[in-house]
Protein backbone atom coordinates (compact mmCIF):
# COMPACT_ATOMS: atom_id res chain seq x y z
CA UNK A 1 0.00 0.00 0.00
CA UNK A 2 2.95 2.28 0.56
CA UNK A 3 3.57 2.42 -2.79
CA UNK A 4 0.08 4.42 -3.97
CA UNK A 5 0.55 6.20 -0.55
CA UNK A 6 3.41 7.79 -1.36
CA UNK A 7 2.69 10.52 -4.61
CA UNK A 8 -0.52 10.74 -2.43
CA UNK A 9 1.61 12.08 0.44
CA UNK A 10 4.14 13.87 -2.21
CA UNK A 11 1.38 15.77 -3.44
CA UNK A 12 -0.18 16.94 -0.39
CA UNK A 13 3.28 18.04 1.08
CA UNK A 14 3.85 20.04 -2.16
CA UNK A 15 0.80 21.62 -2.15
CA UNK A 16 0.94 22.61 1.42
CA UNK A 17 4.19 24.38 0.86
CA UNK A 18 3.02 25.75 -2.78
CA UNK A 19 0.18 27.33 -0.71
CA UNK A 20 1.69 28.69 2.26
CA UNK A 21 4.83 30.04 -0.09
CA UNK A 22 2.09 31.76 -2.12
CA UNK A 23 1.18 34.35 0.54
CA UNK A 24 4.42 34.89 1.40
CA UNK A 25 5.97 35.10 -1.90
CA UNK A 26 2.59 37.81 -2.58
CA UNK A 27 3.11 39.25 0.64
CA UNK A 28 7.05 39.65 0.05
CA UNK A 29 6.65 40.91 -3.74
CA UNK A 30 4.19 43.96 -2.71
CA UNK A 31 6.29 44.66 0.10
CA UNK A 32 9.44 45.01 -1.90
CA UNK A 33 7.37 46.93 -4.46
CA UNK A 34 5.88 49.01 -1.73
CA UNK A 35 8.98 50.01 0.65
CA UNK A 36 9.98 53.13 -1.71
CA UNK A 37 6.73 54.73 -0.99
CA UNK A 38 5.50 53.48 2.63
CA UNK A 39 6.23 56.15 5.23
CA UNK A 40 4.18 57.92 7.79
CA UNK A 41 3.68 60.71 5.40
CA UNK A 42 2.29 58.35 2.98
CA UNK A 43 0.04 56.63 5.59
CA UNK A 44 -1.09 60.26 7.08
CA UNK A 45 -1.33 62.43 4.10
CA UNK A 46 -4.19 63.12 1.75
CA UNK A 47 -3.64 61.74 -1.81
CA UNK A 48 -2.33 65.03 -4.03
CA UNK A 49 -0.79 65.54 -7.29
CA UNK A 50 -2.07 65.63 -10.85
CA UNK A 51 -3.56 63.34 -11.73
CA UNK A 52 -4.44 63.21 -8.00
CA UNK A 53 -2.96 60.28 -6.38
CA UNK A 54 0.43 60.28 -8.20
CA UNK A 55 1.46 61.95 -4.73
CA UNK A 56 0.66 62.88 -1.36
CA UNK A 57 -1.32 59.76 0.98
CA UNK A 58 -3.99 57.53 1.28
CA UNK A 59 -4.95 58.44 5.19
CA UNK A 60 -9.28 58.89 3.77
CA UNK A 61 -8.42 55.63 1.78
CA UNK A 62 -7.77 54.31 4.88
CA UNK A 63 -10.33 55.70 7.14
CA UNK A 64 -13.00 55.08 4.31
CA UNK A 65 -12.20 51.29 3.62
CA UNK A 66 -11.83 51.25 7.38
CA UNK A 67 -15.60 53.21 8.47
CA UNK A 68 -17.50 51.13 5.51
CA UNK A 69 -16.34 47.62 6.51
CA UNK A 70 -17.48 48.66 10.07
CA UNK A 71 -20.86 49.75 8.86
CA UNK A 72 -20.99 46.56 6.76
CA UNK A 73 -20.13 44.11 9.63
CA UNK A 74 -23.09 45.74 11.85
CA UNK A 75 -25.40 44.92 9.46
CA UNK A 76 -24.37 42.17 8.22
CA UNK A 77 -23.88 40.63 11.61
CA UNK A 78 -27.12 41.36 12.86
CA UNK A 79 -28.84 40.17 10.40
CA UNK A 80 -27.18 37.01 9.71
CA UNK A 81 -27.66 36.80 14.00
CA UNK A 82 -31.01 36.86 13.54
CA UNK A 83 -31.55 34.27 10.50
CA UNK A 84 -29.15 32.02 12.52
CA UNK A 85 -31.10 31.91 15.33
CA UNK A 86 -34.51 31.58 13.25
CA UNK A 87 -33.39 28.33 11.33
CA UNK A 88 -31.95 26.56 13.58
CA UNK A 89 -34.32 27.71 17.07
CA UNK A 90 -37.37 28.58 15.56
CA UNK A 91 -38.09 27.34 11.54
CA UNK A 92 -40.18 23.78 12.18
CA UNK A 93 -40.90 23.27 8.75
CA UNK A 94 -38.05 21.23 7.06
CA UNK A 95 -39.30 22.79 3.26
CA UNK A 96 -38.81 25.69 4.40
CA UNK A 97 -35.18 25.16 5.89
CA UNK A 98 -34.38 24.36 2.70
CA UNK A 99 -35.37 26.94 0.64
CA UNK A 100 -33.59 29.21 3.07
CA UNK A 101 -30.55 27.52 2.85
CA UNK A 102 -30.67 27.77 -1.06
CA UNK A 103 -31.33 31.45 -0.78
CA UNK A 104 -28.58 32.18 1.47
CA UNK A 105 -26.17 30.16 -0.57
CA UNK A 106 -27.26 31.96 -3.45
CA UNK A 107 -26.70 35.10 -2.06
CA UNK A 108 -23.43 33.77 -1.73
CA UNK A 109 -22.66 32.79 -5.25
CA UNK A 110 -24.09 36.75 -6.45
CA UNK A 111 -20.97 38.41 -8.25
CA UNK A 112 -19.66 41.41 -6.50
CA UNK A 113 -19.79 43.36 -9.90
CA UNK A 114 -24.12 42.52 -9.58
CA UNK A 115 -23.95 43.70 -6.18
CA UNK A 116 -22.68 46.65 -6.89
CA UNK A 117 -25.03 47.19 -9.92
CA UNK A 118 -28.08 46.38 -7.46
CA UNK A 119 -26.73 49.09 -4.45
CA UNK A 120 -26.49 51.57 -7.08
CA UNK A 121 -30.07 51.19 -8.78
CA UNK A 122 -31.94 50.27 -5.54
CA UNK A 123 -30.11 51.74 -2.95
CA UNK A 124 -28.47 55.09 -4.50
CA UNK A 125 -31.45 55.75 -6.77
CA UNK A 126 -34.54 54.04 -5.35
CA UNK A 127 -34.23 54.87 -1.88
CA UNK A 128 -32.38 57.69 -2.30
CA UNK A 129 -29.33 56.90 -0.08
CA UNK A 130 -27.25 58.85 -2.75
CA UNK A 131 -23.51 58.17 -3.70
CA UNK A 132 -22.64 57.27 0.01
CA UNK A 133 -20.83 55.24 2.55
CA UNK A 134 -24.29 53.86 4.18
CA UNK A 135 -24.97 52.52 0.78
CA UNK A 136 -21.65 50.98 0.01
CA UNK A 137 -21.77 49.95 3.66
CA UNK A 138 -25.30 48.20 2.96
CA UNK A 139 -24.07 46.66 -0.19
CA UNK A 140 -20.81 45.29 1.58
CA UNK A 141 -23.24 43.57 4.08
CA UNK A 142 -25.82 41.80 1.42
CA UNK A 143 -22.33 40.33 0.17
CA UNK A 144 -20.89 39.01 3.72
CA UNK A 145 -23.79 38.73 4.93
CA UNK A 146 -24.11 34.86 3.95
CA UNK A 147 -20.52 34.51 5.13
CA UNK A 148 -21.66 35.32 8.40
CA UNK A 149 -25.08 33.81 8.72
CA UNK A 150 -23.90 29.92 7.24
CA UNK A 151 -21.01 29.61 10.16
CA UNK A 152 -23.37 31.15 12.65
CA UNK A 153 -26.16 28.74 12.08
CA UNK A 154 -23.41 26.19 11.65
CA UNK A 155 -22.48 26.78 15.48
CA UNK A 156 -25.89 27.24 16.81
CA UNK A 157 -26.06 23.81 15.07
CA UNK A 158 -23.70 21.90 16.82
CA UNK A 159 -24.71 23.52 20.46
CA UNK A 160 -25.77 20.19 22.49
CA UNK A 161 -29.18 19.57 22.94
CA UNK A 162 -28.86 19.26 26.62
CA UNK A 163 -27.39 22.15 27.64
CA UNK A 164 -31.14 23.65 25.49
CA UNK A 165 -32.95 20.92 27.72
CA UNK A 166 -31.25 22.00 30.82
CA UNK A 167 -31.93 25.61 30.36
CA UNK A 168 -35.53 24.79 28.91
CA UNK A 169 -36.31 22.45 32.14
CA UNK A 170 -35.78 25.76 34.56
CA UNK A 171 -38.65 27.31 33.08
CA UNK A 172 -36.90 29.40 30.93
CA UNK A 173 -38.19 30.37 27.20
CA UNK A 174 -36.18 30.32 24.13
CA UNK A 175 -35.42 33.66 23.93
CA UNK A 176 -34.09 34.30 27.17
CA UNK A 177 -32.08 30.85 26.61
CA UNK A 178 -30.42 32.61 23.26
CA UNK A 179 -29.14 36.09 24.64
CA UNK A 180 -28.29 34.99 28.11
CA UNK A 181 -26.62 31.39 27.25
CA UNK A 182 -25.80 31.20 23.63
CA UNK A 183 -24.59 34.93 23.13
CA UNK A 184 -22.02 35.21 25.87
CA UNK A 185 -21.05 30.99 25.13
CA UNK A 186 -20.70 32.16 21.42
CA UNK A 187 -19.40 35.43 21.77
CA UNK A 188 -15.62 35.01 20.90
CA UNK A 189 -16.61 33.00 17.70
CA UNK A 190 -18.91 35.39 16.52
CA UNK A 191 -16.31 38.43 16.84
CA UNK A 192 -14.34 35.92 15.01
CA UNK A 193 -16.66 35.42 12.42
CA UNK A 194 -17.30 38.84 11.79
CA UNK A 195 -13.82 39.81 11.69
CA UNK A 196 -13.21 37.43 9.18
CA UNK A 197 -16.50 38.70 7.16
CA UNK A 198 -14.97 42.17 8.21
CA UNK A 199 -11.51 41.45 6.10
CA UNK A 200 -13.58 40.02 3.05
CA UNK A 201 -15.63 43.05 3.01
CA UNK A 202 -12.65 45.42 3.53
CA UNK A 203 -11.14 44.36 0.05
CA UNK A 204 -13.77 43.93 -2.14
CA UNK A 205 -13.86 46.99 -4.93
CA UNK A 206 -16.70 46.43 -7.13
CA UNK A 207 -19.38 46.65 -4.61
CA UNK A 208 -17.85 50.02 -3.26
CA UNK A 209 -17.34 51.24 -7.10
CA UNK A 210 -20.46 51.86 -8.04
CA UNK A 211 -22.62 53.35 -4.62
CA UNK A 212 -20.35 55.69 -3.37
CA UNK A 213 -16.62 55.38 -3.48
CA UNK A 214 -14.65 58.35 -5.30
CA UNK A 215 -11.02 58.96 -6.59
CA UNK A 216 -10.79 61.81 -4.11
CA UNK A 217 -12.59 62.51 -0.93
CA UNK A 218 -12.01 63.63 2.56
CA UNK A 219 -12.86 61.00 5.72
CA UNK A 220 -16.54 60.85 5.65
CA UNK A 221 -17.97 63.37 8.08
CA UNK A 222 -21.55 61.27 7.83
CA UNK A 223 -23.43 58.26 6.71
CA UNK A 224 -24.40 60.56 3.37
CA UNK A 225 -21.14 61.73 2.38
CA UNK A 226 -18.95 59.69 -0.21
CA UNK A 227 -15.91 58.24 0.62
CA UNK A 228 -12.34 56.86 -0.67
CA UNK A 229 -11.78 53.20 -0.09
CA UNK A 230 -8.13 51.26 -0.52
CA UNK A 231 -9.27 48.74 -3.34
CA UNK A 232 -10.82 51.57 -5.52
CA UNK A 233 -8.35 53.39 -4.85
CA UNK A 234 -5.67 50.65 -5.81
CA UNK A 235 -7.73 50.39 -9.06
CA UNK A 236 -7.89 53.55 -10.28
CA UNK A 237 -4.06 54.21 -9.72
CA UNK A 238 -2.94 51.22 -12.02
CA UNK A 239 -5.99 51.35 -14.48
CA UNK A 240 -5.49 54.92 -15.10
CA UNK A 241 -1.81 54.56 -14.91
CA UNK A 242 -1.46 56.97 -12.33
CA UNK A 243 1.38 55.51 -9.93
CA UNK A 244 2.46 52.24 -10.06
CA UNK A 245 4.55 52.48 -6.72
CA UNK A 246 1.88 54.20 -4.69
CA UNK A 247 -0.63 51.48 -6.10
CA UNK A 248 1.93 48.92 -4.46
CA UNK A 249 2.17 50.96 -1.15
CA UNK A 250 -1.76 50.94 -0.92
CA UNK A 251 -1.62 47.10 -1.70
CA UNK A 252 0.70 46.74 1.12
CA UNK A 253 -1.67 49.18 3.41
CA UNK A 254 -4.47 46.96 2.32
CA UNK A 255 -2.84 43.36 3.22
CA UNK A 256 -1.41 44.41 6.01
CA UNK A 257 -4.75 45.33 7.39
CA UNK A 258 -6.70 42.35 6.01
CA UNK A 259 -3.79 40.37 7.54
CA UNK A 260 -4.17 42.09 10.98
CA UNK A 261 -8.21 41.17 11.08
CA UNK A 262 -7.56 37.69 9.92
CA UNK A 263 -4.67 36.95 12.96
CA UNK A 264 -7.60 39.06 14.64
CA UNK A 265 -10.13 36.55 14.27
CA UNK A 266 -7.92 33.44 14.59
CA UNK A 267 -7.06 34.63 18.41
CA UNK A 268 -9.61 32.85 19.78
CA UNK A 269 -8.37 29.42 17.87
CA UNK A 270 -5.17 29.87 19.02
CA UNK A 271 -6.12 30.56 22.77
CA UNK A 272 -8.43 27.49 22.57
CA UNK A 273 -5.15 25.15 21.30
CA UNK A 274 -3.26 26.81 24.65
CA UNK A 275 -6.05 25.41 26.69
CA UNK A 276 -7.29 28.94 27.80
CA UNK A 277 -10.79 29.22 27.77
CA UNK B 1 -53.90 16.08 48.95
CA UNK B 2 -51.34 13.35 49.13
CA UNK B 3 -50.56 12.18 45.59
CA UNK B 4 -48.64 14.79 44.09
CA UNK B 5 -48.14 13.44 40.68
CA UNK B 6 -51.10 11.38 39.20
CA UNK B 7 -50.44 9.43 35.54
CA UNK B 8 -53.49 8.13 33.97
CA UNK B 9 -53.39 6.04 31.09
CA UNK B 10 -50.57 7.50 29.65
CA UNK B 11 -48.65 6.70 26.69
CA UNK B 12 -46.11 7.96 24.21
CA UNK B 13 -45.07 7.47 20.77
CA UNK B 14 -42.03 8.40 19.06
CA UNK B 15 -42.95 8.47 15.40
CA UNK B 16 -44.19 4.45 15.00
CA UNK B 17 -41.87 3.50 18.39
CA UNK B 18 -44.13 2.89 21.20
CA UNK B 19 -41.90 4.39 24.05
CA UNK B 20 -44.73 4.03 26.89
CA UNK B 21 -47.88 2.25 26.94
CA UNK B 22 -50.56 3.08 29.32
CA UNK B 23 -48.85 3.47 32.74
CA UNK B 24 -51.02 4.47 35.37
CA UNK B 25 -48.69 5.37 38.87
CA UNK B 26 -49.39 8.37 41.71
CA UNK B 27 -46.14 9.55 42.94
CA UNK B 28 -46.75 10.56 47.14
CA UNK B 29 -45.15 14.25 48.18
CA UNK B 30 -41.80 14.21 50.00
CA UNK B 31 -41.13 10.76 48.81
CA UNK B 32 -38.41 9.51 46.80
CA UNK B 33 -39.84 7.03 43.83
CA UNK B 34 -37.23 5.21 41.76
CA UNK B 35 -37.54 4.07 38.45
CA UNK B 36 -35.93 1.05 37.39
CA UNK B 37 -35.83 -0.88 34.18
CA UNK B 38 -33.39 -2.18 31.19
CA UNK B 39 -32.41 0.24 28.68
CA UNK B 40 -34.98 1.25 26.41
CA UNK B 41 -38.31 0.52 28.60
CA UNK B 42 -39.32 4.66 29.04
CA UNK B 43 -37.77 5.57 31.83
CA UNK B 44 -36.17 8.61 30.32
CA UNK B 45 -38.72 9.46 28.59
CA UNK B 46 -41.39 9.47 31.08
CA UNK B 47 -39.80 12.01 32.87
CA UNK B 48 -39.46 14.19 29.99
CA UNK B 49 -43.34 13.93 29.69
CA UNK B 50 -43.92 14.65 33.04
CA UNK B 51 -42.07 18.17 32.46
CA UNK B 52 -43.34 18.20 28.60
CA UNK B 53 -39.79 18.53 27.11
CA UNK B 54 -41.21 15.04 25.16
CA UNK B 55 -43.11 17.77 23.02
CA UNK B 56 -40.12 19.55 21.55
CA UNK B 57 -39.30 16.05 19.61
CA UNK B 58 -41.40 16.69 16.30
CA UNK B 59 -42.67 13.42 16.02
CA UNK B 60 -43.49 12.57 19.72
CA UNK B 61 -47.61 11.62 20.35
CA UNK B 62 -48.78 11.67 23.77
CA UNK B 63 -51.93 10.39 25.29
CA UNK B 64 -53.32 10.30 28.30
CA UNK B 65 -53.29 12.27 31.38
CA UNK B 66 -50.98 13.49 34.04
CA UNK B 67 -51.87 15.95 36.94
CA UNK B 68 -50.08 17.85 39.08
CA UNK B 69 -51.53 18.40 42.03
CA UNK B 70 -54.75 17.48 40.77
CA UNK B 71 -54.47 19.74 37.30
CA UNK B 72 -53.91 18.48 34.45
CA UNK B 73 -50.34 19.74 33.41
CA UNK B 74 -51.77 20.99 30.26
CA UNK B 75 -53.82 23.35 31.99
CA UNK B 76 -50.52 25.01 33.71
CA UNK B 77 -48.26 27.31 32.21
CA UNK B 78 -45.69 25.69 30.42
CA UNK B 79 -42.70 27.69 32.20
CA UNK B 80 -44.52 27.52 35.72
CA UNK B 81 -44.57 23.81 34.95
CA UNK B 82 -40.94 23.24 34.34
CA UNK B 83 -40.37 25.73 37.41
CA UNK B 84 -42.61 23.57 39.70
CA UNK B 85 -41.09 20.17 38.31
CA UNK B 86 -37.29 20.79 37.81
CA UNK B 87 -35.50 17.94 35.66
CA UNK B 88 -31.47 16.76 36.30
CA UNK B 89 -29.87 14.85 33.69
CA UNK B 90 -27.68 12.15 33.42
CA UNK B 91 -24.80 14.12 32.45
CA UNK B 92 -23.94 17.27 34.53
CA UNK B 93 -25.10 20.01 32.50
CA UNK B 94 -23.22 22.99 33.85
CA UNK B 95 -23.73 26.45 31.16
CA UNK B 96 -20.55 27.57 30.13
CA UNK B 97 -20.14 30.32 32.86
CA UNK B 98 -19.09 31.33 36.49
CA UNK B 99 -20.74 29.23 39.54
CA UNK B 100 -22.83 31.63 40.34
CA UNK B 101 -24.19 32.91 36.66
CA UNK B 102 -25.24 29.63 36.71
CA UNK B 103 -27.72 30.06 39.84
CA UNK B 104 -28.33 33.43 38.85
CA UNK B 105 -28.88 33.04 35.37
CA UNK B 106 -32.79 30.90 36.08
CA UNK B 107 -33.23 33.34 39.26
CA UNK B 108 -33.04 36.59 37.07
CA UNK B 109 -35.27 34.98 34.72
CA UNK B 110 -38.32 34.43 37.17
CA UNK B 111 -37.70 37.98 38.27
CA UNK B 112 -35.49 37.58 41.44
CA UNK B 113 -34.02 41.28 41.67
CA UNK B 114 -31.16 42.89 43.98
CA UNK B 115 -27.75 41.39 44.51
CA UNK B 116 -28.63 40.45 48.31
CA UNK B 117 -31.62 38.16 47.21
CA UNK B 118 -29.92 36.57 44.56
CA UNK B 119 -27.19 36.23 46.89
CA UNK B 120 -29.04 34.99 49.72
CA UNK B 121 -30.67 32.10 47.49
CA UNK B 122 -27.89 30.94 45.32
CA UNK B 123 -25.67 30.81 49.05
CA UNK B 124 -28.53 28.73 50.94
CA UNK B 125 -28.85 26.42 47.95
CA UNK B 126 -25.38 26.02 47.54
CA UNK B 127 -25.42 25.01 51.50
CA UNK B 128 -28.48 22.75 50.62
CA UNK B 129 -26.19 20.43 48.03
CA UNK B 130 -23.42 20.13 49.95
CA UNK B 131 -21.78 22.61 47.78
CA UNK B 132 -20.91 25.83 49.81
CA UNK B 133 -17.69 25.28 51.28
CA UNK B 134 -16.01 23.69 48.65
CA UNK B 135 -16.88 26.72 46.19
CA UNK B 136 -17.24 29.96 48.34
CA UNK B 137 -13.71 31.55 47.37
CA UNK B 138 -14.19 30.48 43.78
CA UNK B 139 -17.91 31.48 43.20
CA UNK B 140 -16.40 33.55 39.83
CA UNK B 141 -14.50 30.11 38.10
CA UNK B 142 -16.15 28.73 35.33
CA UNK B 143 -18.50 25.89 36.63
CA UNK B 144 -17.00 23.69 34.00
CA UNK B 145 -13.84 23.77 36.08
CA UNK B 146 -15.36 22.28 38.65
CA UNK B 147 -14.97 18.09 39.46
CA UNK B 148 -18.01 15.94 37.79
CA UNK B 149 -19.46 15.21 41.36
CA UNK B 150 -19.74 18.87 42.09
CA UNK B 151 -20.71 19.77 38.48
CA UNK B 152 -23.61 17.14 38.91
CA UNK B 153 -24.22 18.55 42.75
CA UNK B 154 -24.32 22.25 40.85
CA UNK B 155 -27.12 21.36 38.52
CA UNK B 156 -28.70 20.09 41.26
CA UNK B 157 -29.08 23.11 43.22
CA UNK B 158 -29.38 25.23 39.75
CA UNK B 159 -32.39 23.24 39.55
CA UNK B 160 -33.70 23.90 43.24
CA UNK B 161 -33.08 27.83 43.09
CA UNK B 162 -36.06 28.10 40.89
CA UNK B 163 -38.10 26.47 44.12
CA UNK B 164 -39.70 23.90 42.36
CA UNK B 165 -41.99 21.12 44.32
CA UNK B 166 -40.92 18.19 42.12
CA UNK B 167 -37.90 17.09 41.17
CA UNK B 168 -37.00 14.28 38.57
CA UNK B 169 -33.25 13.07 38.13
CA UNK B 170 -32.51 11.03 35.37
CA UNK B 171 -29.67 8.58 36.60
CA UNK B 172 -28.05 11.60 37.95
CA UNK B 173 -24.98 9.24 39.51
CA UNK B 174 -24.55 7.04 36.52
CA UNK B 175 -21.57 9.47 35.41
CA UNK B 176 -19.58 9.84 38.98
CA UNK B 177 -17.51 7.35 40.88
CA UNK B 178 -18.67 5.63 44.02
CA UNK B 179 -17.72 8.62 46.66
CA UNK B 180 -19.57 11.02 44.16
CA UNK B 181 -22.58 8.70 44.36
CA UNK B 182 -22.22 8.63 47.95
CA UNK B 183 -22.56 12.06 48.17
CA UNK B 184 -25.80 12.88 45.80
CA UNK B 185 -27.52 9.85 47.41
CA UNK B 186 -27.02 11.49 50.65
CA UNK B 187 -28.25 14.18 49.10
CA UNK B 188 -31.78 13.53 47.59
CA UNK B 189 -32.36 11.69 50.88
CA UNK B 190 -32.30 14.89 52.66
CA UNK B 191 -34.06 17.07 49.82
CA UNK B 192 -37.04 14.62 49.80
CA UNK B 193 -37.97 15.83 53.63
CA UNK B 194 -38.99 19.39 50.72
CA UNK B 195 -39.08 17.67 47.58
CA UNK B 196 -41.24 15.35 45.45
CA UNK B 197 -38.28 12.59 43.91
CA UNK B 198 -38.51 10.96 41.08
CA UNK B 199 -35.21 9.34 40.43
CA UNK B 200 -34.40 7.22 37.44
CA UNK B 201 -31.65 4.62 38.07
CA UNK B 202 -30.00 1.93 36.34
CA UNK B 203 -28.62 0.59 39.83
CA UNK B 204 -30.58 -1.45 41.71
CA UNK B 205 -29.07 -1.01 45.04
CA UNK B 206 -28.81 2.89 44.46
CA UNK B 207 -32.83 1.97 44.18
CA UNK B 208 -32.97 0.04 47.67
CA UNK B 209 -31.08 2.95 50.00
CA UNK B 210 -32.53 5.60 48.79
CA UNK B 211 -35.92 4.89 47.34
CA UNK B 212 -39.40 5.36 49.34
CA UNK B 213 -41.17 3.12 46.45
CA UNK B 214 -39.95 0.89 43.26
CA UNK B 215 -41.14 1.38 39.64
CA UNK B 216 -40.01 -1.60 37.50
CA UNK B 217 -40.91 -0.68 33.81
CA UNK B 218 -40.12 -3.33 31.11
CA UNK B 219 -40.83 -2.22 27.35
CA UNK B 220 -43.11 0.80 28.16
CA UNK B 221 -45.07 -0.71 30.68
CA UNK B 222 -45.41 -0.53 34.54
CA UNK B 223 -44.64 -3.49 35.81
CA UNK B 224 -45.07 -3.55 38.90
CA UNK B 225 -44.72 -0.61 41.59
CA UNK B 226 -44.42 -1.12 45.78
CA UNK B 227 -42.81 0.19 48.52
CA UNK B 228 -38.87 -0.38 47.98
CA UNK B 229 -38.76 -3.16 50.79
CA UNK B 230 -41.67 -5.55 49.74
CA UNK B 231 -41.05 -4.54 46.24
CA UNK B 232 -37.20 -5.93 46.58
CA UNK B 233 -38.10 -8.99 49.39
CA UNK B 234 -41.32 -10.18 47.22
CA UNK B 235 -41.66 -9.16 43.70
CA UNK B 236 -45.07 -10.23 42.84
CA UNK B 237 -44.32 -10.70 38.81
CA UNK B 238 -42.00 -13.11 37.11
CA UNK B 239 -40.50 -10.43 34.92
CA UNK B 240 -39.58 -8.39 38.26
CA UNK B 241 -38.03 -11.41 39.72
CA UNK B 242 -35.92 -11.95 36.90
CA UNK B 243 -35.13 -8.69 36.59
CA UNK B 244 -34.03 -8.24 39.72
CA UNK B 245 -31.82 -11.29 40.02
CA UNK B 246 -30.05 -9.92 36.68
CA UNK B 247 -31.11 -12.69 34.47
CA UNK B 248 -31.97 -9.76 32.09
CA UNK B 249 -31.21 -6.34 31.77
Amino acid sequence: MNVTNFPLRCWTIISTVLSIGLLFFLLGFVFLKAQGVITLNFILAKPAGFPVGSAGGIWPAIAGSLLVTLIASLFASILAFFSAVYMVFYCRDARIHLILNLIIQCIAGIPSIVLGLFGYAFLVIKLKLGLSILASGLTLAIMIFPFIQIRLQKLFQETSKQLLEASASLGINQAYTIFNLLLPMYRKQFLSIVTLASGFAMGAAAPVMLTGCMMNAPVPKSLASPFMSLPYHLYVLIGQGISLENAYGTAFVLMTLILFLNLLAAIPTILRMRGKP
Amino acid sequence: MKDHLILKDLSVALGDAEILRKVNLAISRYKILAVIGPSGCGKTTLLRTINRLIEEEKQARVSGEILFKGKSIHQIPLAKLRKDIGLVFQQPTPFPMSIYDNLAYALKYHGVRGKDNLDKIIEAKLKLCGLYEEVKDHLTMSALKLSGGQQQRLSIARSLCVEPEVLLMDEPCSSLDIHNTKIIEDLIVKLSEQYTIVIVTHNLQQARRIADYTAFFLEGKLMEMNNTEAFFANPQEEETKQYLQGLFG
